[in-house]
């Protein structure tokens, strides 16, 4: 499990940033907290991101395999990150 | 990472070997894994039967749905036009779609990983051949009797997505919308069947060095596929059922008079409907990665990112269902999340066609057959992407929604995206199975008249849909400028039909199909493994993978293998076997030997099939008696498998000795088991996302749950169960009757704390026929009792193994899977019993 999260960390990151979002547009009122509530989610998340790009950019080796995660692994953070960066839009496009 | 098991990676090097090998071993090979005969081909379970049929009668399914296709287009040629009556003409529409989608895309994709896949892994079959088998003959028989329902006027009318109301018992009174809700629901049963079996066949039988970034673009495809469906499909499932039940018994989950809402129905259906598109998209596109590549001459230009896009697409597809629904009046910020998912989604699609673009800018590619295809595949899909993005658009979708343009744009994606990569896979990889391959020359008229053709149908309902014209109307009046766009369409479907009749042409003349006994071979210079010569046991040995194009690094390997100078070079046990390896390095585990033909699953199909269509026609007795044979067949067929192997370890080749049985997390069982969880999981969770998307829309109908305190009990004895089911595996060591018992105990206790859970709630006087909350409820007690029933069933299963001797110590499968299964039934029961009363608890 741990190759495969480290290879779609990036995603996976994407992927929960997305769903807690829609929990808070769909479940959690229309208030002004939810814009705020919304922009720290982002904010850790988008921490998350950072940490684990660190983290694999220092994870070097010699061997193949592992050359290929690491480079998978930050290409679909960097794709995760802007992913989450663009879904982030709404809250600041979006009167309501 | 060097090892991912502890296997020296140094032994690869004593392939190939130099010995010449004894003429007799391939003799056997081909006794163990020979023809069937007669009646036996219903019950031939080898990929290379059941992928051959799948794909087949997919095929057929695609006919038939283009015919009804053709027979839209005759109505609408003109205005007021009766060659349709209007009753008719919504049930062609509604099987046009739900055939397309149902039982021609998704399993044709699903089809050509059964036959594809162990070939490109170089494994003797898929892991599980039986359950392979069980999948088509479930969808075979479930879809032609469902498609049958069209010849006697009882066909679905609700359109593909079947909306409530419309689908509700008050509006849809008769029983066409119950052949949709059971056949659907049955034949997606079916589907993730076949992907539990893709899921373990990729990840755990490919051949050694194999490494995950050595795989086949197309293994990797049907990799991401198969994950979706197990996280899709459920919901569609779930959905199915509810609706269903309303419609039987009054439970209102989709009337909003009663605290249900229709809205519920349009987000469990499209979250499984929008990753639906990927899900036939993938497959497609790892096949135009394939082929691609062999068209051009050239390795894949940016195999890593085409991984990537494919994983992110897997990912981002499961954000953006609710752009179905922009014109329901969700919340703007709602909204606004689902359009810029719906946009972000374009970003991985794009990364594919790039890179097939740019393999074709650098090679020197060819204009035959499977490559004429890709590149109007291309162009097709490009087209229907762009509209993708407008209709992404809130406010252009707030115009074209339910209009033309939306039929254009999905026929568009649909086509682009998957049957012209179907086609070219076709003419790619008919000579690995036939005889001869497909006429050149009548490809290239049936390419250029599907390709004219469907852009002369498409092209101009964009037009008719910008002008106003909405999708499922049976005719239009004169005069609003339809009928040129109409006709011309009309003129367009039949061209693209007329292209698909020359394909059956060509079919008819050249296609010979003759497993085992030769094909036309790599006609088009392929570089994977399913190039090398094979008969039904697939290669005669098993090579060591040092690259993604093998046989184009490695001239000599072909015939190096075809002399049995790689693994498994004969049968080690004297029976059905294959190489079990590790997920990430492909390094050899275990030696699996695999169940033979077998007439249980083709048996357990048909009365699976029986069961839900006899529910259809209320046929209760014939329904009950039915799904009894169904789960008598399916044990009887298990019965045969994890038996006690007598000899332990075994030579695969080299001196490389490794173990002819595994137990735990390292089997492939366990994996098969953990898939299944998965899509019961998922089930479960879906429930519980109706509950709370209730309780949020529908306060009003809202009543305080029973006290969180009453839960203590339940929790309690669910956490005995837990720990009775974990002894189980433990005491097996000790003796298989203590091990029966303990599962024997944990079972019963489960059905107490279920039990408990019910009391608790009936006393609250909630009515599951009252409210859309004591519907959910009430349906998450009924999917717990359906658990609980399985793990009884299961426990007496064991317990007769264990009384047959067939639970040998210390470690077995069989309890090990039905531990595992125990576990989950007890979590979910806490889940259920915590959630339930926590969801609108402050309300």
């Amino acid at each position: 499990m741990k190759s495969w999260f480290i290879m779609m960390g990036g995603l996976v990151l994407w992927a929960v940033h997305f769903f807690l979002l829609y929990l808070l547009a769909e479940f959690g009122g229309s208030g002004p907290g939810i814009r705020l509530a919304a922009s720290l989610l982002t904010l850790v998340i988008l921490g998350g991101v950072a940490w684990m790009f660190v983290a694999v950019r220092h994870k070097t080796s010699g061997d193949p395999f592992a050359r290929w995660r690491r480079r998978a692994a930050m290409l679909a953070l960097a794709f995760g990150g802007l992913g989450i960066v663009f879904q982030y839009l709404p809250i600041l496009l979006v009167d309501r | 990472m060097r090892s991912e098991t502890g296997f020296d990676p140094a032994l690869y090097d004593r392939f190939p070997t130099r010995d010449e090998r004894p003429r007799e071993e391939e003799e056997d090979l081909r006794r163990i894994w020979c023809k069937p005969k007669g009646w036996e081909y219903l019950f031939a379970v080898n990929n290379n039967y059941i992928g051959i049929y799948y794909l087949g009668t997919a095929f057929l399914f695609f006919l038939m749905a283009g015919v009804l296709a053709l027979l839209m287009r005759a109505q609408l040629a003109a205005p007021m036009l009766e060659i349709l009556p209007q009753g008719t003409y919504n049930q062609v529409f509604t099987m046009h779609g739900t055939v397309m989608m149902f039982l021609f895309a998704v399993p044709a994709v699903e089809a050509a990983g059964v036959l594809l896949l162990p070939q490109m892994l170089a494994a003797r079959d898929l892991p599980f051949p039986r359950l392979s088998a069980y999948a088509f003959w479930a969808y075979a028989v479930g879809g032609l009797c469902f498609f049958a329902s069209i010849f006697v006027g009882l066909a679905p009318d609700g359109g593909w997505f079947m909306y409530p109301p419309l689908t509700s018992k008050a509006y849809s009174p008769g029983i066409n919308t119950d052949f949709w809700l059971l056949g659907i629901g049955f034949i997606e049963i079916s589907a993730i069947a076949g992907a539990i079996e893709i899921i373990v066949g990729v990840l755990r039988t490919r051949a050694p060095g194999m490494r995950l970034d050595r795989m086949p673009i197309f293994a990797w495809a049907m990799l991401v596929f198969a994950v979706m469906i197990v996280i899709a499909f459920p919901s569609i499932i779930l959905g199915t059922l509810l609706l269903e039940i309303e419609r039987a018994f009054g439970w209102p989950f989709f009337d909003a008079t009663r605290g249900g809402d229709p809205l519920l129905w349009q987000h469990l259906f499209w979250f499984f409907g929008h990753p639906e598109v990927y899900i036939i998209f993938l497959p497609a596109a790892g096949m135009m990665s394939m082929i691609v590549a062999t068209v051009a001459g050239e390795r894949l230009v940016g195999y890593r990112l085409i991984v990537l896009a494919m994983i992110a697409t897997g990912f981002i597809s499961f954000g953006v269902w609710a752009h179905h629904m922009f014109t329901t009046g969700m919340p703007p910020m709602t909204t606004g999340f689902f359009s810029a998912a719906s946009m972000a989604v374009s970003v991985p699609a794009g990364i594919q066609v790039f890179s097939w673009i740019a393999t074709l800018a650098i090679g020197k590619p060819k204009f035959n057959a499977p490559g004429l295809f890709v590149m109007g595949s291309i162009v097709i899909f490009v087209t229907g992407g762009l509209t993708g993005v407008m209709v992404a658009m809130v406010p252009f979708d707030w115009q074209a929604h339910d209009s033309y343009f939306i039929v254009a744009h999905l026929h568009y994606v649909l086509i682009g995206g998957m049957v012209f990569p179907l086609f070219a896979a076709f003419y790619y990889w008919i000579p690995m199975v036939s005889k001869r391959a497909l006429s050149e020359r009548l490809a290239k008229w049936v390419f250029g008249l599907m390709f004219l053709g469907m852009n002369v149908a498409f092209l101009p309902m964009h037009l008719a849909g910008l002008q106003g014209m909405p999708r499922r109307v049976y005719t239009y009046l004169p005069g609003q400028g339809l009928e040129l766009p109409n006709l011309i369409s009309t003129i367009g479907a039949f061209m693209l039909g007329l292209g698909v009749l020359l394909f059956l042409v060509d079919l008819a003349r050249n296609f010979r199909l003759a497993p085992g006994e030769g094909n036309a071979g790599n006609v088009y210079g392929g570089g994977t493994l399913e190039w090398l010569p094979s008969e039904l046991y697939s290669t005669r040995s098993i090579p060591v993978v040092t690259s993604r194009e093998p046989l184009w690094d490695d001239p000599a390997l072909a015939d190096e293998v075809e002399q049995g100078r790689y693994f498994l070079p004969r049968s080690a046990t004297g029976r059905r076997e294959t190489i079990v390896t590790s997920p990430l390095l492909a390094e050899p585990q275990y030696l699996q030997i695999m169940p033979g033909p077998s007439p249980w699953p083709f048996a357990a199909a048909i009365f699976t099939a029986g069961f839900f269509l006899a529910l259809t026609v209320q046929a209760y007795m014939f329904a009950s008696v039915s799904g009894v044979l169904a789960v008598i067949s399916a044990l009887r067929w298990l019965w045969e498998t994890d038996r006690p192997v007598e000899i332990e370890g075994v030579d695969i080749g080299a001196d490389i000795r490794v173990p002819t049985y595994v137990t735990g997390p390292s089997s492939h069982g366990w994996w098969a088991m953990v898939i299944l969880l998965v899509v019961m999981g998922m089930i479960f969770l879906m429930a519980l996302f109706s509950l709370a998307f209730l309780s949020s829309n529908q306060p009003g109908f809202w009543r305080p749950p029973p006290p969180l305190g009453e839960a203590i009990a339940i929790l309690g004895l669910y956490a005995v169960a837990i720990g009775l089911a974990l002894t189980a595996r433990a005491g097996l060591r000790r003796s298989p009757f203590w091990s029966v018992f303990a599962l024997l105990l944990s079972a019963a206790v489960s059905s107490a704390a279920l039990g408990l859970d019910y009391v608790s709630w009936s006393s609250s006087e909630l009515d599951p026929t009252a409210s859309g909350q004591g519907a959910v409820v009430y349906a998450l007690l009924a999917l717990q009792a359906c658990a609980a029933a399985i793990a009884i069933l299961m426990a007496l299963y064991c317990a007769a193994r264990a009384a047959r001797g067939l639970v040998p110590q210390p470690r077995n499968n069989s309890i090990d899977l039905a531990m595992l299964f125990f576990v989950y039934t007890a979590a979910q029961g806490v889940t259920g019993a915590l959630v339930s009363r926590l969801v609108g608890a402050g309300g």
